[in-house]
């Protein structure tokens, strides 16, 4: 073995005692904390744990017993406590959260137990957890000096200038008590001789008047950094709200209340995710609002002035069967339920309430919209049928959109008598002819609108109003526009024609990612709803297939898709915890940690209890003769209860039931080997046995280790020995 | 009195190689005063023809022990202590010019002697370490293309302080290896120590030390040893021992074959230190700690958790059943 020199070892393990002055700092600390608790009323229950707490700090001056340096247990106190006031944690409801007394109650408490914690580990170098405990009571005492807007001094804000000076002066007192920290304890031989158990009173002193002038600048320093900040603290704060006002404000997204035809449309084809729509399969065109009424370039009627009234999730058909696909909606502005014109039913998600309004088409809006917010959208099987969205036309709504308004060049409907015109008569040339089903006629008269206005207009971004109406100037005068030009003009030409038609505003579903479809606020879209006898409603879009929105902007980048992917998936992990109580929380993990560790404790302790296991004796001799007698003469120490185990030679096995060998022939183990049996008997328990004739066993064993282990097999010394055996268990017999 | 055996050459007794054994003992004992245990583990090491490893702190007597084996047995005794800048050249000896002659002579190094003590053979970079090893485990050194053969016995004790690890190049376990004991000799009780002061009094008690065997005994002895009988059952033993080493989780490194055929062979030479002619599980036991323990290697889990090469080796020890 080897000699390690003992003064390079820890020293002793004796218990080391915390100064009296500074017990009494932290419990002051924790009176302090239960006087702020008290007067703010934050967690009263969480009282109680501060008196433990005292308990404990106290308990460990007296209790001989100390967690083991390297163990787990102050780990799992430490996610005990923190877990036991999980519960207490306030939920953020926009207050700074640094001043809100409950969370300074907590991190208060936070740092008592850790100075609990601290004051019972072990300290294998000998020296008390001085400057732990001097910062954790101090983290404490602050915690508990802590005064916001919303904070009640109570009875320590009143006296906390007296009560501060006294915790310093118990700090200071502390000090003479915490001896040095960096030379280690003189091994154990020269302290015997020199008796040194503590340092000369001049080098405490010094020690002691060091750490004092560190204490006084460490008190300097934190009042000339806080002193600045409170006294300017008015203009800091002003000029933290320029800061934030110069921010540029978060993009506005949502349907315009009343678009006006503009030259621009869509400017700056903003990418903001609007809405995320999961497993949709149905219309790329999701409409939003409906303008019936056309006045000065402008679609009424506006938003605003609509009625909406609140309905009933029924009233939405939110039972249907069908494909569900469930929206998502992240611009709270947007508050319209944007859907398909044959979706057969709506249901609004958890917490959404709905409003309809009939004014110009059936039009539902969310009333509360706190995004996101989600709804589903259900659409049945069959393209053509018409859903909740679809109501039978009223004669009054078929009269406004049949209405052309006065400001119409006349122009226009001469235009759109002129297509028809050409297209019956390229149909009567083609020999092709229109039948008369039920909406066919409406239909042949949208393909022919439709035909001409793709073959002699393009689509521009930009576009000239010109004088006068836009949409006579568009029509006659110009060639190019965007969406919404096509779209009025598609609804002035079909009513100029005799299909009742309205201007439908809402966005152009495209971008796929997965299985779900994102709709960005660049795919705001504007087309054409029309009413086909026979048929109801359908949906008209006459904008060039260059001025859809999936081919106008390119593709967006990479790394916003990431960004949005990863925060849905943070919210859908905030969905499923907001389910759970924060108890129930602390539980699971309170649950899973002591699962990992049972199992961990249980396989080790499997492990090693299998691996005690010895294997059997070994008795393979050459001669039947030499396995009996090894047999007999380990069934004779068996019978007389001194069995030796399998791992030890028999002359072990008696040297260690403390009967000398005589002479020492054999020398014996060498000290530090520390051969140990599993049942290593000393003299004290062998009292209970039959006293066994050591002296000739030991000649027996010699004379059977001669003829076991030498190389050739003696068959007279066999006889002789075996005759020994005989003796020697026979004496015993009697 | 030497026996004729069938080739011709003289054997010597069982009787005569422990008389001769106790001799070598008792006058080490004169000097290292207090540590039988050790001086019979450097002698067994000497008679089974490994070398030792030395581990102590500075002043426990192990160039003492050293030059008293060499004058017990009346051999050249040669001392090395190593420091950072030596060179494998100081160790093994070097040529040098004549200018006289136009020739090289070669001056043999220390290495040349039959006890050589490498005094804090951590202290040195490991290319003067390995020259060496290699002298060590190969009895014999090549340089320039000539081969010469060194005295026998060839007897190397190396130290190293087990404490000090400040600008050291600690002996990796590969290397531990070649050494087939590990002893520590320790601070002697305080009766011990003041026999020490006594006896040092009068002069040094090593410059009364006499010869009391040759090198050819040793030698003699040497070839004693190799005839001992190891039965099957012991051989089966050691390998046991080694193969519970070699299979637990907690070692990076088990005990190789140089180390199993280390242990069979110290324990051929303590039987005979001990008057037989045949090896018991006891001297397994006995030398399983000086001989194994320096040869594992822990795992870092192991070795952070506390885990020390001796308990490893009791382990093997408890758990292994030993032949009947």
């Amino acid at each position: 073995m080897v000699n390690t020199n003992t003064a390079t070892e820890p020293a002793s393990k004796e218990v080391v005692k915390i100064p009296t002055a500074l017990i009494f700092a932290v419990l002051m600390s924790y009176f302090a904390l239960y006087l702020y608790i008290q007067a703010n009323s934050a967690a009263q229950e969480t009282i109680f744990v501060l008196v433990i707490l005292g308990i404990a700090l106290i308990g460990s001056r007296f209790a001989r017993f100390r967690m083991a340096h390297n163990s787990r247990a102050p780990w799992i106190l430490r996610i005990v406590g923190i877990l036991f006031f999980a519960g207490n944690f306030p939920q953020r409801d926009g207050s700074p959260l640094l001043f809100n007394p409950a969370v300074v109650a907590l991190l208060g408490m936070i740092w008592g137990i850790e100075a609990a914690i601290q004051a019972w580990r072990e300290r294998p170098w000998g020296n008390p957890p001085g400057a732990s405990l001097i910062l954790l009571s101090s983290l404490t005492f602050v915690s508990a000096s802590t005064v916001g807007e919303e904070t009640n001094v109570g009875i320590f804000g009143n006296y906390v200038a007296l009560l501060t000076p006294i915790f310093l002066l118990l700090i200071v007192l502390s000090f003479r008590a915490l001896e040095t920290s960096s030379t280690p304890a003189p091994p154990a031989h020269v302290a015997a001789v020199l008796r040194v158990d503590r340092v000369p009173r001049r080098v405490g002193n010094s020690i002691a008047l060091v750490r004092l002038m560190a204490l006084l600048l460490a008190i300097g320093v934190g009042f000339g950094c806080w002193w600045p900040v409170h006294m300017y603290r008015s203009q800091i704060s002003t000029w933290g709200n320029e800061l934030l006002e110069n921010h540029p404000a978060p993009e506005t997204a949502g349907l315009s209340s009343a678009p006006a035809l503009g030259d621009m449309f869509n400017g700056n084809g903003s990418p903001t995710r609007v809405l995320r729509i999961d497993n949709y399969r149905g219309d790329a065109h999701l409409r939003g609002l409906c303008f019936d009424t056309y006045s000065r370039g402008r679609w009424l009627p506006a938003e605003e002035s609509v009625r909406y009234e609140p309905t009933a999730a029924a009233a939405m058909n939110s039972t249907a069967a069908g494909e569900r696909a469930t929206v998502h909606c992240y611009v709270s502005s947007l508050r319209e339920i944007v859907a398909p014109l044959n979706v057969a039913g709506i249901a609004p998600g958890p917490g959404v309430e709905v409003e309809r309004a009939d004014a110009a088409g059936l039009v539902f809006r969310v009333d509360n919209a706190i995004s996101p917010y989600t709804y589903d959208l259900i659409q049945a099987q069959g393209v053509a049928n018409q859903g909740i969205l679809c109501a039978p036309i009223s004669p009054e709504e078929r009269a406004r959109c049949l209405n052309i308004p006065a400001d119409i060049d006349p122009k226009v409907i001469d235009l759109a008598h002129k297509i028809w015109a050409d297209a019956q008569a390229k149909a009567d040339a083609a020999g092709v002819a229109i039948t008369s089903t039920q909406g066919a006629i409406p239909q042949a008269k949208i393909d022919a609108v439709d035909h001409y206005i793709l073959s002699h207009y393009t689509y521009a971004l930009k576009s000239h109003p010109g004088t006068g109406d836009k949409i006579s100037n568009f029509l006659l005068h110009e060639n190019a526009g965007h969406c919404e030009y096509f779209a009025s003009s598609a609804v002035i030409l079909l009513r100029a024609l005799g299909i009742p038609s309205r201007y439908v505003t809402g966005y152009y579903a495209h971008e796929s990612q997965g299985s779900s479809t994102i709709v960005r606020q660049r795919d705001s879209h504007a087309w054409t709803e029309s009413w086909v006898d026979g048929i109801g409603w359908v949906t008209v879009d006459m904008t060039p297939g260059g001025g859809r929105p999936d081919k106008l902007y390119p593709p967006t980048a990479a790394t916003t898709r990431m960004w949005e992917w990863l925060a849905d998936r943070v919210a859908d992990a905030q969905a499923y915890f907001a389910r759970f109580t924060p108890a129930q929380l602390s539980g699971g993990v309170a649950g899973m940690g002591i699962a990992f560790y049972g199992l961990r404790w249980l396989i080790v302790g499997l492990r090693r209890r299998r691996r005690r296991v010895i294997a059997p004796v070994v008795y393979d001799n050459r001669a039947e003769a030499l396995r009996d007698m090894a047999v007999i003469f380990d069934k004779y120490l068996a019978d007389n209860n001194v069995p030796c185990p399998p791992n030890q030679p028999w002359i072990e096995h008696l040297e260690l039931l403390g009967i000398p060998t005589a002479p020492r022939l054999i020398s014996p183990v060498p000290p530090g080997l520390g051969v140990r049996g599993p049942e290593a008997t000393d003299v004290a328990t062998v009292k209970s046995t039959r006293t066994i004739d050591t002296a000739r066993a030991l000649d027996f064993v010699r004379e059977y280790n001669a003829l076991r282990f030498r190389k050739s097999f003696d068959a007279e010394r066999a006889a002789e020995t075996r005759a020994l055996l005989e003796e020697l268990t026979r004496k015993e017999a009697n | 009195m030497k026996i004729e055996t069938e080739t011709g050459k003289t054997m010597l007794t069982h009787e005569q190689f422990a008389a001769t054994a106790g001799r070598v003992e008792r006058n080490l004992a004169t000097v290292i005063r207090g540590k039988p245990a050790s001086i019979r583990l450097v002698l067994i090491s000497l008679l089974a023809g490994g070398h030792t490893l030395l581990e102590d702190v500075p002043g426990t007597g192990k160039t003492t022990l050293a030059k008293s084996l060499a004058k017990s047995i009346n051999g050249i005794f040669r001392r090395i202590q190593f420091t950072p800048d030596l060179l494998p050249a100081d160790i093994t000896g070097s040529s040098f010019y004549r200018p006289q002659d136009g020739t090289f002579e070669f001056r043999e190094g220390p290495v040349f002697t039959n006890i050589l003590l490498a005094d804090e053979i951590n202290r040195t970079s490991p290319r003067t370490q390995s020259a060496l090893l290699e002298v060590m485990s190969e009895n014999q050194i090549t340089i320039e293309g000539r081969r010469r053969n060194l005295p026998q016995p060839f007897f190397v004790v190396a130290t190293q302080n087990p404490t000090e690890f400040h600008g050291t190049y600690p002996l990796p376990e590969a290397q531990l290896d070649r050494f087939a004991i590990r002893v520590t000799l320790g601070y002697p009780d305080l009766d011990d120590e003041m026999d020490i002061l006594v006896t040092h009094n009068d002069g040094e008690p090593i410059d009364s030390l006499e010869a009391v065997v040759t090198c050819e005994d040793i030698l003699d002895m040497q070839a004693l040893v190799k005839t001992i009988t190891v039965d099957r059952a012991v051989a089966q033993y050691i390998l046991k021992l080694v193969e519970f080493t070699r299979a637990d989780t907690r070692l990076r490194l088990g005990i190789s074959p140089r180390g199993s055929l280390a242990l069979y062979r110290t324990a051929q030479a303590r039987a005979a230190i001990e008057g037989r002619d045949f090896v018991l599980p006891e001297d397994i036991r006995a030398l399983a700690g000086p001989v194994l323990a320096h040869r594992i290697m822990l795992d870092t889990k192991a070795k952070y958790g506390g885990v020390q090469n001796d308990q490893i080796i009791d382990e093997a020890l408890n758990q292994v059943a030993v032949p009947r």
